[in-house]
């Protein structure tokens, strides 16, 4: 596995029960979707499938979600903005790292620092390229930043250009 | 020497003669029919019987001689010159007094007459219908001794209350200190406490039932604060021990909810709680943010179950899971239900929220 660092709350066992009490249930939700964000972006996954994450179990201290929770704690995910279900039938959920405003915010800070601005790239180098080393969307879902892309489109501090392909759309900074 | 049996009082006279009276033949009326006096030197002791004239006196004869100079029936009076000792004096009196021949008579007469051969009564038939009347008589004499058994045993819950509510007011009248306490206390220690009944009260019957049931519910709650529990019982508890502490004349459920609510106005000295939807009266000792912290204490190394939880409360399960779960619903506790079944622990979501630095 990664040498991804879990949380102290993985191993309070009261974690994999959800809790009946509203206001406390609330932050365990929260906590989740921090734990699952955390840990695909710390993997660099972009997809969650449901019946297959190794989150849901705790072999250390014995608890496992049952199935009824991870449903629960999937659409609560999903209807907080973090991920999108990617079929119909609800298996597999692409995992925004980041909220589209967030990263919107960081590839224009990104393109700020390092002299992006009035030049184009295209997605690709975005998402792969040298340059994006270390930045927040690196390896991000295409998807994902075309969306951040777009908010920033509409607010008039990007163009795109359509590309042969649609990696090589290109950006540009104003 | 004289010998007494429950229907005989014998002598022997001399070594080889045996004199006896039947009890039955003794005119018995009092005192007066059997005497023991001295005659006029204070020698020869005498008891005197009055026996009935038609009862032949037996006088058994063992031996070739009679004295007849130790008995004479003089006009239905037998004058024994005898030193009948005090103590069989007394003995005869009272076996005089129980009349032991009298159940023989009974008895020899019960004796039914033979019943003749019916034809009912034959066969395999017949066997079973006696069996089957021997069983319903069985039955009908085991429900009459319960039925008696109960209805004396109430009878006797009267009287004793009765008693006890003369003594409680005769003790305070003379002194009206500690010895009544005393008393009610240990007519209490007995289950038997003098109700107040809507006949005793009438219209007063809500406010005496409220402060009857406030003098009870105060103690009890405080006795519970004092022996490390908690000053804690749901109503349904209350209504049981309520009604054992009356030992008679139990008050309906209804009537219970109606006191507690006026003793709670009235009195002032416990307060009525909903736990989770559960009725309780809580002491005045009672306080919910101890009553968190302990547990609170108590989960602290690890989760606990409700069942230890309830036994170091001093509650009963039900009650402390009422309170477990109230405390859980204030955010203080979280649960987890693990194979070995339900355990709490500290909310500690709210610390790990704050390290993962979660915008809410």
């Amino acid at each position: 596995m990664s040498d991804f660092e879990f949380p102290e709350y993985y191993s309070f066992p009261p974690f994999f029960t959800i809790q009946p009490v509203s206001a406390t249930r609330q932050k365990q939700l929260a906590l989740w979707r921090d734990l699952i964000l955390k840990y695909h972006t710390a993997n660099k996954e972009k997809t969650l499938v449901v019946h297959d994450c190794t989150l849901w179990k705790n072999e250390g201290i014995q608890r496992e979600l049952n199935r009824d929770n991870v449903r629960l704690i999937c659409e609560d995910f999903v209807n907080n903005g973090n991920g999108e279900w990617e079929d119909e039938a609800k298996t597999r959920i692409r995992i925004m790292w980041k909220k589209p405003e967030e990263l919107a915010g960081d590839l224009l800070a990104w393109a700020d620092r390092s002299g992006f601005k009035g030049q184009v790239c295209t997605l690709y180098e975005l998402s792969s390229g040298e340059d994006s080393e270390g930045a927040s969307f690196e390896g991000a879902d295409e998807e994902l930043i075309r969306r951040a892309l777009a908010i920033l489109e509409e607010r008039g501090q990007v163009a795109i250009f359509k590309g042969d392909t649609s990696e090589e759309d290109g950006v540009k900074f104003f | 020497m004289a010998y007494l049996t429950s229907h005989f009082l014998v002598f022997t006279t001399g070594s080889d003669t045996l004199k006896s009276i039947p009890l039955k033949s003794i005119v018995y009326e009092g005192k007066e029919s059997v005497e023991a006096y001295t005659s006029f030197m204070g020698r020869n002791p005498k008891v005197k019987f009055h026996v009935r004239k038609s009862d032949p006196v037996a006088i058994v004869k063992s031996g070739q001689h009679t004295s007849t100079s130790f008995l004479d029936v003089i006009d239905g009076v037998i004058v024994v010159k005898s030193d009948l000792q005090k103590t069989i004096l007394e003995k005869l009196t009272q076996a005089l007094e129980r009349k032991e021949w009298k159940n023989d008579d009974s008895e020899t007469s019960k004796k039914r007459p033979d019943e003749g051969f019916k034809a009912s009564g034959a066969g395999i038939g017949g066997i079973i219908r006696r069996k089957k009347e021997k069983q319903s008589v069985a039955s009908k004499q085991i429900d009459e001794a319960f039925d008696g058994d109960l209805e004396s045993l109430m009878r006797n819950a009267k009287n004793v209350i009765t008693l006890a509510t003369k003594c409680k007011a005769k003790l305070s009248r003379e002194d009206g200190g500690g010895e009544v306490d005393e008393l009610s206390k240990m007519l209490e220690g007995m289950g038997i406490v003098g109700g107040v009944t809507k006949d005793s009260a009438g219209d007063n019957y809500t406010s005496q039932l409220a402060r009857e049931i406030n003098d009870w519910l105060i103690p009890t709650l405080h006795n519970k604060s004092k022996t490390s529990s908690t000053p804690i019982i749901n109503v349904t508890d209350v209504y049981v021990m309520y009604n054992r502490a009356r030992g008679v004349d139990f008050i309906s459920p209804k009537d219970l909810i109606m006191g507690l609510e006026h003793a709670e106005k009235m009195f002032k000295g416990f307060k009525r709680k909903d736990f989770m939807g559960v009725k309780c009266v809580v002491g005045k000792q009672f306080r919910e943010d101890i009553v968190a912290s302990k547990i609170l204490n108590w989960v602290e190394e690890s989760g606990k179950t409700v069942d230890f939880l309830s036994k170091n409360l001093g509650v009963n399960e039900v009650m402390g899971k009422c309170i477990v779960e109230e405390v859980e619903g204030g955010g203080k506790l979280v649960r987890d239900e693990g194979v070995e079944g339900t355990k709490f622990f500290k909310n500690e979501f709210d610390r790990f929220f704050e390290q993962a630095g979660i915008k809410a």
